[in-house]
């Protein structure tokens, strides 16, 4: 019986190997990308929501529609184009108690890994109000955001991927309608917990 | 016998032609070279054909037809685009109002923040 050998083509199936590597890794969700959609569960109870999925193609698409005549767009624009992506759920409820503490947990336990630092926590009791801010990369190269704001009836989520000047960021607040907060940029916790690396 | 070849002598003289005959012939046949049909001319004639008329009239319906697709295409890109301009606006005002909501509540002194 003869058996037909064949030659193992070494360099192509290191270049294949290769292809399927550079593949995966392009597949690969950025760090700073969060899995918030299994807060969606939560639209059903909420009497006002707020969703945004911003990837990085509809952000160039959101940037080509904004005029650069006025100041505020053309700041918009600049801020846009080095953006990832945006992704923002928020929720209003008519009552407390529409959502859990589970529901929280779970967006806060991706931030518990070591790329994201807690800069700003703040609590009251009285109010039940809870805010945190996270922030990836150092204090002058963030690479991404996470915003979690929870009232008794209201739970809003940020994920900002991607290089954002937070002072910019900030500053919208007094061009877009909301007032301008003058805020020293230092974090303060009455819980002594700044600058938490994890919360 | 004489009398008819008289008549036929008369009959068959020679005559000469009239003054300015010979120019008017070549007047004439250089008339007819010049009414030769000019380009315009010749380039309808090779559209007489039906089937050349109607490639060209499904070519003109195609070029229209390719347009308004393009142009719905374009619309839709517009309208896609314009709704993400909004995202992103109601997106980075939220981002912004939540960030210095709680820098605000972050810059309080601490015994009001116990308080609450």
């Amino acid at each position: 019986m003869r058996v037909q050998t064949y030659p193992v083509r070494l360099p192509a199936a290191a270049v294949l190997l290769g292809l399927m590597l550079i593949a995966l890794r392009a597949r690969a969700q950025d760090p700073a990308r969060l899995h918030i959609n299994g807060l969606e569960k939560l639209a059903a109870k909420a009497s006002e929501v707020v969703d945004v999925n911003l990837d990085a193609s509809m952000l160039k698409l959101a940037s080509r529609f904004m005029g650069e005549d006025e100041k505020d767009d053309a700041e918009l624009k600049q801020m846009l184009q080095n953006l990832k992506g945006i992704y923002v759920k928020s929720f209003e409820f008519d009552k407390e108690g529409e959502y859990t503490e589970a529901d929280v947990e779970a967006i806060r336990s991706q931030l518990r890994s070591p790329a994201w630092t807690k800069v700003v926590s703040v609590r009251s009791k009285k109010e039940g109000e809870n805010a945190e801010v996270y922030l990836l990369g150092s204090e002058s190269n963030v690479q991404g955001l996470a915003i979690i704001a929870a009232d008794p009836k209201e739970l809003t989520v940020v994920n900002v991927v991607g290089p954002i000047d937070l002072n910019k960021l900030s500053e919208l607040g007094g061009h877009m309608g909301v007032p301008k907060l003058k805020v020293e940029k230092k974090t303060a916790n009455p819980e002594g917990k700044s600058g938490d690396k994890k919360p | 016998m004489k009398r008819l070849e008289d008549e036929l002598k008369t009959a068959l003289r020679r005559v000469e032609p009239p003054a300015g005959f010979a120019e008017r012939v070549l007047a004439q046949a250089r008339q007819q070279a010049d009414s030769k049909p000019g380009f315009a001319a010749r380039l309808r004639g090779l559209f007489r054909p039906r089937a050349v008329r109607w490639a060209a009239a499904f070519a003109s319906a195609c070029v229209l037809i390719l347009a308004a697709a393009r142009y719905r295409q374009y619309q839709q890109v517009k309208i896609q685009g314009e709704l993400a301009s909004a995202q992103a606006r109601q997106a980075l005002r939220i981002a912004s109002a939540k960030l210095n909501a709680v820098l605000k509540d972050a810059a309080r002194p601490p015994h009001r923040n116990l308080e609450n």
